[in-house]
């Protein structure tokens, strides 16, 4: 089995990006979204801010916080968009 | 077609193969790179996208354009990276026989495009500070 296959990857944008001053991570597991963004806090306290106004995509369709998590996907934590609202 | 590119986009180069001799109207929306921004001079943007996602949300837009109206072409390009003042950022631009589709089409494209592509915005501004902003839209649901 690959390695890519066995963790959970991270990517983070924009403003998250800048403020965790990384943009791309693995974890070797993680429950949910919510529950990885905890530890990356844990990790880079400059992130708890952006938590209310954030958007989760998992492998690359948007999803929701409390969805489970399975090792090979793709996380990425959304900061709003530039032109408006989200739906 | 749709695509996200680094480089300067030449909107003739997308333009011209919708003009079949089917097609009553072209309609074009560009939006462009301004000098001043909320009373601020700007020196460049930089535009940020979660690449393979954006093109994945932007392709299911298209459908859906494709599926409202009877369109016989449809194209829409996007920057990333550092764009200039005066250059064109993003394209979009739909080909129908009559201009109400083509019209409604771009008007869909454009307004849900920008609330749901990752696709980020980020301006620096010339004066002294070299202040460098984020953008988010005041229109923006989930922010509330």
């Amino acid at each position: 089995m690959r390695i890519i296959d066995t963790v959970i990857q991270v990517l983070l944008f924009a403003e998250v990006r800048e403020a965790a001053g990384v943009e791309r991570l693995t974890v070797s597991e993680a429950g949910t979204p919510a529950e990885l963004f905890e530890e990356l806090v844990g990790r880079y306290p400059g992130l708890k801010r952006f938590r209310s106004r954030l958007w989760v995509a998992v492998n690359q369709t948007f999803a929701n916080w409390d969805q489970p998590l399975q090792p090979g996907d793709e996380v990425a934590f959304l900061p709003p968009v530039s032109g408006g609202a989200r739906k | 077609m749709i695509r996200i590119q680094e480089e300067p986009i030449e909107p003739e180069r997308y333009l011209a193969p919708l003009r079949l001799q089917t097609v009553g109207a072209v309609v074009t929306f560009e939006g462009r790179t301004r000098r001043f921004s909320r009373g601020r001079e700007v020196d460049h943007l930089l535009y940020e996208a979660y690449r393979p996602m954006a093109e994945q949300e932007i392709g299911k837009l298209a459908e859906e354009a494709c599926r409202r109206w009877s369109l016989q072409g449809l194209v829409v390009v996007h920057r990333v990276g550092h764009v200039k003042v005066g250059e064109c950022s993003v394209l979009i631009a739909a080909a129908a026989e009559h201009r109400r589709e083509a019209f409604e089409a771009v008007r869909y494209l454009l307004d849900t495009m920008k609330r749901t592509a990752p696709i980020w915005k980020k301006e620096v501004f010339k004066d002294d500070t070299n202040e460098a902003v984020w953008v988010e839209s005041s229109d923006n649901l989930h922010g509330q």
